[in-house]
């Protein structure tokens, strides 16, 4: 009786330890399955943002080539072909005192043409430049930007500005820049537009720059056959500012672009002092 | 070997040469699968000399400690089944320190080493009871053999899982990235 007693306390202490093990061995398993799991969102998490950074500085260099490039194109525009022409035009106004008159009328025509040629190099070359974006400020470069387009009488365009104007900071102005001048070079290439409509709106924590017009619009599918890589761009670059861009049209109702931004924000693409080329 | 446990249960009454033997080449072959899948020099050079003393010390046990004549191998179980799951847990390790995007569930390599760690865990305290109880407590042995049945049970479904899973690209991704040296 002691005898079986005994032994059915140690079989009752086997079947705890063994309890034990098994127990010890699924919390083991679990405990490896929950930290692997965690360990690869961490790995996830890690992985886009480095995507996302790798994205964003590949834009940025893109950013500061392109406006280089830009910025050299408007000082050659400005420095040299500009002032090539002003050289023509002195050399017209030399010929004309010896011209008879039907050979004077010519030359003043030429002249004024060429005089309305550098006129347009340079506001061209303005355009170009980020110095005027430095010095003037994202409105009135756009203001005048919209003065250059209804000169050119290629396009009816109005400019409204809705609250008090504030700085956005100078690269944000840059890109804020770059975005219209896409816009505008879509809608002058692409839309067939009449009319363009800009509203500047500043609140004192939401930017919004509004670009609409009245052209052939387009449908999804139709940039998904053409890649859409400018509107791509478009939506980058107000990602790389801290903002957000949304693009609405359909066929034969024109295209509205929409950048918003909240000027709190911190930004990626901070005012660091990139741009130490100037025009003059 | 299984028809030379078969001769010998027949001839002897008993399996003890095949024990002895088999609890040997388990082992090597385990641990030569671990081989492959680790890359670090240092671990597999700990691999292959794990190997040879295992040989060397079933040797001297068969021969000298727990007799092939009389004794299983106990001493040799226990001692491989420690450097299971040592292996186990350092393949745990790096899974850990190079996790894929693969669920875990959907791995092969998991589901082998989980086999293992639980097969040797689980028979490691069942060779240390059976070297424990004999002549020390008044106990009928027959509970320990259920035990050592489940566990091997749970073992081949574990290995049956791995196989069912194993798809090479997965595999490759433990055993492909650069290991530090």
């Amino acid at each position: 009786m002691w005898h079986l007693q005994i032994q059915n306390e140690n079989i009752g202490q086997l079947v705890s330890l063994t309890g034990i093990l098994f127990a010890l061995l699924a919390g083991f398993i679990a405990y490896f399955v929950i930290l692997y799991r965690n360990k690869q969102q961490k790995n996830l998490r890690e992985r886009e943002q480095l995507e996302a950074s790798f994205r964003q500085e590949v834009l940025k260099t893109q950013i500061e080539v392109q406006d280089q490039t830009l910025n050299y194109i408007s000082t050659e525009i400005h420095d040299n072909i500009t002032q090539v022409l002003s050289f023509v035009k002195l050399s017209l106004a030399g010929l004309v005192s010896s011209a008879d008159a039907e050979k004077k009328t010519k030359i003043t025509e030429v002249r004024e043409l060429v005089a309305q040629t550098i006129t347009d190099l340079r506001d061209l070359s303005k355009s170009l430049s980020f110095e005027q974006i430095s010095s003037l400020g994202l409105a009135k470069t756009i203001e005048r930007e919209v003065e250059r387009i209804n000169k050119s009488g290629l396009l009816e365009v109005s400019l409204d500005r809705e609250g008090k104007e504030y700085p956005l900071g100078q690269q944000r102005e840059l890109v804020l820049f770059r975005i219209f001048q896409e816009t505008l070079n879509n809608t002058l290439k692409h839309a067939g537009a009449k009319h363009m409509k800009i509203v500047l709106h500043y609140q004192a924590d939401l930017f919004n720059l509004t670009v609409e017009d009245d052209g052939a619009g387009f449908s999804a599918g139709m940039i998904a056959q053409k890649h859409g890589s400018g509107l791509k761009n478009i939506e980058n670059r107000a990602s790389l500012i801290g903002g957000s861009a949304s693009i609405v049209s359909s066929p034969h109702k024109g295209c509205c672009t929409k950048i918003t931004l909240n000027p709190q924000k911190p930004q990626l693409y901070t005012d660091g002092g990139t741009h130490q080329n100037s025009s003059s | 070997m299984y028809l030379f446990d078969q001769w010998e249960i027949t001839n002897y009454k008993n399996n003890l040469i095949y024990e002895h033997i088999d609890t040997a080449c388990t082992y090597i072959f385990i641990a030569l699968i671990y081989y492959f899948l680790f890359k670090n020099k240092y671990i597999k050079a700990s691999i292959l000399a794990s190997i040879i003393l295992i040989a060397i010390f079933s040797i001297i046990n068969a021969f000298i400690i727990q007799k092939y004549t009389s004794l299983f191998p106990t001493y040799t179980m226990m001692l491989t089944e420690v450097l299971c799951i040592i292996l186990a847990v350092l393949l745990f390790n790096k899974m850990l320190l190079y996790p894929t995007e693969v669920d875990i569930i959907k791995q092969s390599t998991f589901w082998f080493n989980t086999a293992i760690i639980v097969y040797n865990s689980s028979l490691f305290l069942a060779s240390a009871l059976a070297n424990y109880f004999p002549g020390r407590v008044p106990i009928n042995l027959f509970i320990l053999k259920y035990f050592w049945y489940g566990t091997i049970f749970l073992f081949y479904i574990f290995l049956l899982i791995a196989i069912l899973t194993d798809r090479k690209e997965i595999r490759d991704v433990y055993v492909a990235p650069a290991d530090p040296e």
